[in-house]
């Protein structure tokens, strides 16, 4: 992964919510049955995994935290109410886990989970008053916890945060000891799918009260209820899980171990691969890769992210208040060069806001609407519109007086060759001088909200399987990118969309908001919308590749290791 | 020598009092916090609660105030901001026993290769033996230790297979990056060694005891080997304080948890407690040894402890 | 009368001459450096590549910024003679750019450091007592702080990443070994005769510094600035490996050998000329320094 800006995206995408899915519930449940160990004649007698974590966890408490990488962890030692599984085509549906089965109310507000027979590793039956402790602790103000925005929906969650009304007044009860109720604010679609994040995992309150601060940080400072409990965990080095044999469905688990090994440095994990002292990993690196693709004991998977590489302009800039120089500045780059000079062919050009994979109704919104960007481009010549510009705010016509800043948020290598690139990209294509600052993802962040930024250059994943998810960043009242821009119609249309139950008045919506952001206004430079590729060796099998699944290790096995 | 090495305690924990203040501010000048460091915005309310959680919603000169008084009263450099619940002092003495170890090791080796060398080169003087050592020495620290280490780790795990890629807890994790990082000491002390023993072999007691007829073996065991050793050890001393800081690049390929991999994670993560806590780590570590070796350089030799005091 | 010996016609002012031509301490110094084969060759060495730098980036008519598509990754070739890199920039062109760069920060560096080095050490040194405890003490805990912390501080601080910042977060605390070096050999200095005499004619304690302490250290502060070279060019390496290198489009040996040392077992050669670069400059300065220590050293004289 490179650097902060992709860790970034992946965690964006661990939040991520696939809404149709989320809707469709009860009848899931049945899946789960058919998975499972049906070719147990076949597989090794000793089963483990050796994986590789990019970086130490930050905490095994549910409630703080919120790196990937606890999260990956503790999807796999803690029962979340439900997971979000993966069939054989690499799509996601939910499934029941900690919860047995679920129903609501008319209106949707009030949701009642039947929690599932289960024990803790330590042999206590697992109830319903340890879900509602969980979420309640994630939610207290005292926790601070980063995630607990994410349990707005519910109700009262947000005074109790900050502290306004006390714990007791949030909506969320258990009625007996396998029952429990969440009342929400109003009817949220993507309810469902907040019920296997981090913040909603089951805790022990005498637990949690044993260890105070250091709860969640070490293996004997936690107690699991999930398919695995943590056998050691030497902090920055690695990771072993252990078969739950408490666990309820300890039967559907053939894994006895995994080894998650943490390492940083990108050539070691290459290398750990190349060796076999690995079994699974991501390799973007076009030459690894293709060393791997023509490995023939491994796998490889190429797998769609839903989500957009950008660059944004500061539209309060002097230069970039101008919209015909910010569309010079969009079509000044050659997308399909880029995508395989930069990506090496693995991403796809971007020429829309919303990215491939989406769906709108049953059908993919991309293919439905083609990016906007390339009739920019069909229409000018960059340099034309660039000199247009320049006229407009009464400033010299020579390109070559302009000077502009592209800053970036990391200070890794792959960012310094993007920078290079784009430097000459625009030097050629718009005989600009362009500067290319590199700096601290948190430096970027803080300059970008001061109006710092002239082009910043960023990847933002999309929530939730809808094109709102990513377009709904761009209203007057969002601060996620600091563009300065605003348009009311835009923001009307964005709230139509979001009341409207029709899916081809929705596509209507977005597609003229898109149009707007960025055809008329032209106010961010999608690039490419990125794919990971994923390479696992043949013998391991039922290990989940979507970057939304929480199955973990659960249905794991090898065969012919 | 009783006051001068009060004296010397005394300053030692001035200065230290100094870096700790100077780091403490320095950290808080700078632009981006651990929220900061986290990829989307979060509500103004998280942030709140989190400032409030870990104090940094008081003014600078009230955080400072508390930390000292931790540091004090309890030795407690606070906790981490980025790993919720881990001790700072907790940390440092865990990773801190990684690097010692492997830096132990790697400077045990470095010192006997490169003694040994030295000597070779020193008695073979301006003849093949003395420029090829020389030369290997110098070579092993004319190449940037990532380079080094890169070459080292592909050849020997991906390529021969022989050792474990990554990681730590058994003798087999340590050789590669044990090799990787006695190149600088090896140097070091082969150069410092061929210079001493150069010294040496000139001396009038070398030249009588061969005149005596001692065998040259035993020159070099009784008489070279044990006058050139002495000064060469004075240099230990911050060679040792380098164990933890000259890790960074190495513990970070090959996937060791000790203190530099910490250091340089924490800097990116702007974890403020973390950074201050290895930088008081590393200073002290680097005083004390400074302040050990001046002392003992006093025992050894009572030329400097008169200076010293003269001064 | 005859005899056996004969006063030989001396006229009385030849009586004073120096028969042989007097050897000052540079010239003697040079003459035993030139028996050096060693240090000649580290010599030319240097000299090649200083001279490479200057012209090598323009010599095979590819600029290092320009960026080729169809060139990518390619082995060293008649038109590209180092190859090309992951952008299809010419290597050759780069290696000598970037070593344009790091020769800068290597000398700049070590320059800069001795030039405060040898003033504040001096100064310390010749003021003695409060003057010299206080002046140690800050450079003890200047180097007590991890140097990367500086780095970063720093770079951070003034918000970017030139020459210049990075030549100042190396240089803030580097004069600092030098600085005690000076004092050292300033403080014997000091005792001797030529020094009193000084100071008993009256002359000022800045032209004493100056006029005589600073020459009589010359030789180990020129010893010191050939070892400190590599020791910069080195820390920008370091830099760049970890990303707080040189701002692009500038780059440097550092930041090329990092930038290929991922893919260096399927492009090698995108490794091995940086590489071989920042090995060469390291011999031949350490192997230089060492030459001129002995050539420098009053001990070794003959």
């Amino acid at each position: 992964m490179k650097g902060k800006m992709f860790l970034a995206i992946l965690l964006s995408l661990l939040l991520a919510v696939v809404g149709l899915v989320g809707c469709s519930s009860e009848d899931v449940s049945n899946n789960v049955a058919d998975e499972g160990l049906q070719e147990s004649s076949g597989i090794d007698r000793e089963q483990y995994l050796n994986l590789v974590l990019e970086a130490e966890p930050t905490t095994l408490d549910p409630s703080k935290g919120s790196d990937m990488y606890s999260n990956r962890v503790l999807n796999n030692v803690l029962e979340p109410l439900t997971r979000l599984e993966e069939d054989e085509n690499q799509s996601n549906y939910l499934a029941a886990a900690g919860a047995e089965s679920w129903e609501h109310n008319e209106d949707g507000t009030v949701w009642t989970f039947k929690i599932r027979p289960n024990k803790w590793s330590d042999g206590v039956p697992v109830r319903a008053q340890d879900y509602e402790y969980g979420i309640k602790r994630s939610v207290a103000q005292e926790t601070a916890s980063p995630y607990a925005y994410l349990l707005e929906p519910i109700k009262n969650a947000s005074k109790v945060n900050s502290g306004e009304l006390s714990i007791d007044e949030l909506g969320v009860r258990s009625l007996d000891d396998e029952t429990l109720e969440i009342t929400l604010e109003a009817p949220t679609p993507y309810f469902l799918a907040l019920t296997y994040q981090r913040v909603m995992m089951p805790q022990r309150e005498d637990v949690v009260a044993l260890h105070g601060d250091s709860y969640g940080t070490q293996i004997d400072k936690i107690v699991y209820n999930g398919p695995f409990v943590l056998g050691t965990w030497v902090h920055n080095s690695e990771l072993i899980l252990n078969k739950n044999h408490n666990y309820w469905d300890a039967e559907t688990v053939s894994l006895d171990n995994v080894n998650l090994k943490i390492i940083q440095d990108e050539n070691a994990v290459y290398n750990s691969l190349s060796n076999g002292s690995i079994d699974i990993a991501i390799a973007n690196n076009p030459d690894w890769r293709q060393r791997f693709i023509n490995n023939d004991k491994l796998n490889h998977f190429e797998v769609v992210r839903p989500s957009t590489f950008f660059m944004f302009f500061n539209t309060r800039d002097d230069v970039f208040q101008n919209v015909n120089i910010r569309k010079a500045f969009s079509i000044g780059l050659d997308r399909e060069e880029m995508a395989n000079v930069i990506f090496h062919g693995v991403n796809t050009p971007a020429y829309g806001w919303v990215a491939p994979s989406i769906t709108i109704g049953d059908d993919e919104y991309r293919s439905l609407v083609p990016g906007p960007v390339k009739r920019i481009a069909e229409e000018n010549d960059p340099k034309e519109l660039l000199i247009k510009g320049l006229q407009e705010l009464g400033r010299s016509t020579d390109p070559a007086d302009l000077t502009i800043k592209v800053t970036l948020g990391s200070t890794d290598q792959w960012f310094r060759n993007y920078g290079e690139y784009i430097q000459q990209m625009y030097n050629r294509n718009l005989g600009v001088n362009v500067e290319i600052e590199q700096v601290e993802w948190p430096v970027f962040s803080q300059m970008a909200s001061r109006g710092e930024v002239q082009i910043g250059y960023m990847g933002w994943g999309a929530e939730f399987n809808d094109p709102a998810s990513l377009m709904s960043l761009m209203t007057s009242t969002s601060t996620a990118i600091e563009t300065g821009w605003s348009d009311e119609r835009y923001d009307e249309l964005i709230a139509l969309a979001a009341s409207e139950m029709d899916p081809a008045k929705r596509l209507e919506y977005f597609r003229e908001a898109e149009e707007i952001l960025l055809y008329e206004a032209s106010v961010l430079v999608p690039t490419v919308h990125p794919r990971i590729n994923i390479f696992r060796y043949k013998y391991v099998n039922d290990i989940g590749v979507t970057p939304l699944g929480t199955s973990g290790y659960k249905y794991g096995y090898t065969q012919g290791r | 020598m009783g006051r001068y090495i009060l004296k010397r305690v005394g300053l030692m924990l001035l200065t230290l009092w100094i870096i700790i203040t100077l780091t403490f501010l320095l950290m808080h000048s700078i632009p981006g916090d651990p929220l900061a460091n986290m990829a989307r915005k979060l509500p103004e309310q998280i942030q709140q609660n989190y400032y409030q959680r870990y104090g940094l919603d008081k003014p600078v000169v009230v955080q400072y105030g508390i930390f000292m008084k931790n540091l004090i009263t309890k030795g407690d450099l606070g906790e981490s901001l980025v790993y919720p619940g881990r001790s700072v002092t907790e940390t440092i003495s865990k990773n801190s026993k990684v690097s010692g170890r492997l830096g132990i090791q790697a400077l045990a080796m470095g010192v006997t290769i490169g003694i040994t060398l030295g000597i070779i080169a020193a008695l073979n003087r301006n003849r093949w033996p003395d420029f090829l050592v020389m030369f290997i020495a110098i070579l092993g620290v004319s190449i940037p230790l990532f380079i080094i280490a890169a070459l080292l780790q592909y050849f020997f795990t991906a390529k021969l297979e022989l050792l474990p890629t990554t990681g730590w807890g058994k003798f087999k994790h340590t050789i590669l990056p044990s090799i990787a990082m006695c190149f600088g000491s090896i140097a070091t002390y082969a150069r410092y060694m061929r210079s001493n023993v150069l010294e040496i072999v000139n001396q009038d007691y070398i030249l009588t005891a061969k005149a005596k007829g001692v065998s040259e073996f035993n020159i070099i065991r009784k008489h070279i080997f044990r006058n050139a050793i002495l000064p060469a050890l004075t240099i230990l001393g911050p060679q040792i304080a380098g164990i933890f800081t000259g890790a960074f690049v190495i513990e970070r390929i090959f996937g060791i948890p000790g203190l530099g991999f910490y250091y340089i994670n924490s800097i990116n993560d702007r974890d403020y407690t973390m950074i201050i806590g290895t930088t008081v780590f590393f200073a002290s570590l680097f005083i004390i040894s400074q302040l050990v070796v001046d002392i003992l350089y006093g025992v050894v030799d009572p030329r400097i402890r008169v200076s010293k005091n003269s001064r | 009368m005859e005899t056996a010996f004969r006063p030989v016609a001396v006229e009385n002012k030849e009586k004073e001459v120096i028969a042989r031509e007097s050897v000052s301490y540079w010239k003697d110094a040079w003459r035993r450096l030139k028996t050096n084969k060693v240090a000649i060759v580290a010599i030319f060495i240097l000299a090649t590549i200083v001279i490479m730098t200057i012209i090598g980036p323009s010599i095979s008519g590819h600029d290092y910024k320009e960026i080729n598509s169809s060139m990518i990754n390619q082995r060293p070739s008649v038109e590209h003679w180092f190859g090309t890199d992951a952008l299809g920039r010419d290597i050759f062109s780069r290696v000598w750019q970037g070593g344009r760069i790091s020769m800068i920060i290597g000398l700049t560096g070590a320059l800069i450091a001795t030039v405060v080095g040898s003033i504040y050490g001096s100064i310390a040194a010749y003021f003695g007592g409060r003057v010299d405890t206080i002046m140690m003490r800050i450079v003890e805990i200047l180097i007590s702080l991890p140097y990367l912390i500086l780095v970063i501080l720093i770079s951070i601080i003034l918000d970017s990443r030139s020459i210049g910042t990075m030549l100042l977060a190396l240089t803030l605390a580097g004069w600092c070994g030098i600085a005690r070096l000076v004092r050292g050999q300033m403080l014997q200095l000091k005792q001797q005769e030529f020094i009193m005499a000084a100071e008993a004619l009256g002359v000022k304690p800045w032209k004493i510094i100056v006029k005589h302490l600073i020459p009589n250290c010359l030789g180990i502060i020129i010893v010191a600035i050939s070892f400190d070279v590599p020791g910069y060019i080195f820390a920008e390496a370091f830099l760049s490996y970890i990303g707080l290198g040189i701002q692009p489009p500038g780059t440097s040996w550092g930041a090329l050998a990092s930038a290929a040392q991922q893919t260096f077992i399927f492009h090698p050669y995108q490794l091995f000329f940086p590489a071989l670069m920042i090995g060469l400059t390291m011999l031949s300065f350490t192997l230089l320094g060492d030459g001129l220590r002995d050539a420098l050293d009053p001990k070794l004289r003959q």
